[in-house]
């Protein structure tokens, strides 16, 4: 149903997507290509709808495994990932795609409170990455990410 | 050379004059005298002197106790050296035969026929001085008993003269009378030295106990049923704002001092142990004259009638446990705490993703060009209805961030719109609220974070209020501050119910709630690790008196030196 609902603005690849007409987008300056990871796949794909409607370019992966493959392919600027996913979690997909794409801006996203730990532990291999507390408005989220 | 030496030429009178002189003397040397060895001396020698005998010996007990060790002797007489290497007291068993039962007097033993059998000189080596005239007479204590004899010896035959016997026989008297008192004296200086160490014992024991008494800061009680006096110690007295030994009685004190919701349990313990003769335990509060409660241990035993199983009161101790309740409590509430935490993160999850998912859901909606008017409505007041929910989720679960960056924030606006937020439950409730505010109360800082400060200090003051159940009024005062920090300073003031003086010092404590069904207990908590963490600082002062109410000040720097933690990690 998830993928029904949001088909239209998920499938779009970085790739080839050039920047919306949106009203949002108007300005001169190019919003940065953004890749968001989430295993649940409703979260996902509404913050990629989102972001796709205020301007950015979106694309959704649904697991660790995925957003390295993703990131790989596509080389977005920024990337929103969740923590704690089965498998390959967003702290160590995040520190796997840091090392081959250093400029790209990493921010996690969690409704978890241990994440501060797991964040330290990160901070202790050498990588930092800024972090968002699910949930946050989309509005927030939007100015949150406009913010170089 | 013996026979010369009988004093012929005294004549009898000046004689007898002589001896009396000699039996004056040494009835008052023996009286004064303080030792058993001269006692024997002196009256072996005066005894000597008095019937002319050529040797002398005086066996005696060292010691009120008969054995052959403590058996000593004294001798006299011109022979008295040769006399003497005679006596060990290992080699002579005088003591064993006994000293005689009466006295002895022989004009010339050697004749006697009992001599054979009996007398002490059988036996004796062949280097002993001869003797032929003998005497021993018993020295016999006040109860008769003997404590030793002299013996005299003369090698002619019928030296004594008929008086000799009974002039030995009055300084042997003299003799016993000094060896008695000196025994006495003995026995009376072993008594004192066995009360006064029972005195430094009992001192001791005494001191043992206070020290312990002190160690455990136990004060001690006695109490009587018949009277229902209680004698309280300094130490206890002091627990119960009492004077050490003063007359009060057992239920006036408790109805004075102890916490109102433990009366009932204390006096229910302390019946039951008094009816059933059991011991008696009770913690309780203790309300202190300074509004600082107290908790004490309190123990007694039952002091029963004689041979009755009758209680007629009862014995005990009592201790401050204040510091041990408060570390058990801070325990319970570290636990406690410890406990909601993995709760909540627990929970968090669960809770945050789905918000997250309609969050986005109804972003979409609303933000959709093809909904109508009317639906985008409905749809805006579910958004910020949802951001009600996901602010409480955040807040209560301990999960709170405030992630933004920290930002110039205008109090003026912050504090009126904080209040505008309460606007609705203010009116119903009669609650006017007046907003005094410098202009340009402008501090960096969290933007979330200080409205939080501010909303909880306001509901709190609308709670006090409501709960006079009269209405009243809230005052806002917010001046900058200038000093060490360079800042403001907002005053929250109510005329609220106060809050009472057992509670003051644990308000900012976190799952502490004065209101069981509306209070989570940690809001003041929250409210104080936010304005720390800002660098300012969170007082209060309450009234519970007849113009009660409560001011919290709250002063902030201008600038946050703490930069969020959770923020850049």
């Amino acid at each position: 149903m998830n993928s029904i609902l949001l088909s239209s603005d998920s499938l779009k690849s970085l790739q080839n997507a050039a920047p919306l007409s949106d009203s949002d987008a108007a300005s001169d300056k190019r919003l940065p290509r953004i890749l968001v990871v989430d295993d649940e796949v409703l979260i996902a794909d509404t913050i990629v709808q989102i972001l796709n409607r205020s301007g950015f370019i979106a694309e959704a992966a649904y697991g660790g495994t995925e957003a390295i493959e993703a990131a790989r392919r596509s080389s977005p600027e920024l990337i929103l990932s969740d923590v704690l996913m089965p498998k390959v979690d967003g702290v160590e997909a995040a520190i796997a795609i840091q090392q081959f794409l250093p400029e790209t801006r990493i921010i996690l996203f969690s409704g978890q409170a241990a994440t501060v730990e797991i964040l330290a532990r990160a901070r202790q291999r050498g990588y930092t990455f800024e972090l968002l507390a699910k949930p946050l408005h989309p509005s927030k989220l939007i100015e949150h990410l406009r913010q170089a | 050379m013996l026979a010369n030496r009988k004093p012929v030429s005294t004549p009898p009178d000046a004689q007898n004059q002589e001896r009396l002189h000699l039996l004056i003397e040494t009835g008052l040397r023996l009286t004064s005298e303080r030792s058993l060895e001269v006692v024997a001396q002196v009256a072996l020698n005066a005894g000597l002197e008095l019937c002319k005998a050529h040797y002398g010996v005086f066996f005696y007990n060292n010691t009120e106790t008969h054995s052959l060790l403590n058996c000593r002797y004294k001798v006299a007489g011109r022979d008295g050296a040769d006399f003497a290497a005679l006596f060990h007291p290992e080699s002579i068993d005088i003591c064993s035969l006994g000293f005689p039962d009466g006295a002895i007097f022989s004009n010339d033993i050697t004749t006697e026929p009992r001599s054979v059998e009996s007398l002490p000189f059988v036996g004796l080596p062949p280097t002993h001085p001869v003797v032929r005239s003998y005497i021993a007479i018993p020295v016999r204590g006040r109860d008769n008993s003997v404590l030793g004899a002299m013996y005299y010896g003369h090698p002619l035959a019928a030296a004594f003269d008929p008086l000799a016997m009974d002039l030995v026989a009055t300084v042997a008297s003299q003799a016993a009378n000094s060896i008695d008192n000196i025994r006495l004296s003995e026995r009376l200086s072993r008594e004192f030295a066995t009360v006064d160490a029972a005195r430094r014992l009992q001192r001791q024991t005494a001191e043992r106990l206070r020290q312990a008494l002190d160690a455990a800061q136990l004060g001690t009680w006695t109490w009587d049923r018949v009277s229902d006096q209680l004698d309280l110690d300094e130490r206890a007295a002091r627990l119960f704002h009492s004077q050490p030994h003063a007359f009060v009685t057992h239920t006036e004190l408790r109805a004075k001092t102890v916490a109102p919701e433990d009366q009932q349990k204390t006096r229910e313990a302390f019946e039951r142990s008094v009816t059933s003769g059991s011991h008696y335990t009770s913690e309780y509060r203790v309300d202190g004259a300074d509004g600082v409660q107290i908790w004490v241990s309190s123990c007694g035993v039952p002091i029963f009638a004689p041979d009755s199983s009758e209680v007629t009161g009862m014995i005990g101790t009592v201790q401050d446990i204040t510091a041990r309740r408060t570390h058990d409590s801070s325990l319970l509430q570290s636990e406690k705490l410890a406990a909601t935490g993995r709760l909540a993160a627990t929970i968090a999850h669960e809770i945050n993703n789905p918000l997250e998912a309609v969050t986005n859901l109804i972003y979409l909606s609303r933000t959709d060009p093809e909904v109508p008017l009317s639906v985008r409505r409905l749809l805006e007041t579910a958004d910020s209805e949802l951001a009600r929910v996901s602010q409480i989720a955040q807040q209560t679960l301990g999960f709170y961030r405030d992630t933004t960056r920290p930002v110039d924030i205008d109090l003026n606006l912050l504090l009126h719109s904080v209040v505008d937020l309460f606007a609705r439950k203010m009116l119903s409730n009669k609650i006017v609220c007046d907003l005094d505010l410098e202009p340009g109360l402008t501090i960096r800082g969290l933007q979330g974070e200080i409205r939080q400060v501010f909303s909880n200090l306001v509901v709190n003051a609308i709670d006090a209020v409501v709960h006079t159940g009269k209405g009243g009024r809230i005052n806002i005062r917010g001046r900058h501050r200038h000093g060490t920090k360079d800042g403001v300073s907002i005053l929250i003031c109510d005329e609220g119910s106060g809050i009472p003086p057992h509670v003051r010092e644990r308000v900012f404590s976190p799952f502490f709630t004065t209101k069981p069904t509306i209070g989570t207990g940690l809001g003041l908590w929250v409210t104080r690790g936010f304005v720390e963490k800002q660098g300012g600082s969170i007082r209060f002062r309450s009234c519970t008196e007849i113009r009660s109410g409560t001011i919290f000040r709250v002063v902030l720097p201008f600038a946050s030196e703490i930069l969020p933690a959770t923020q850049l990690i």
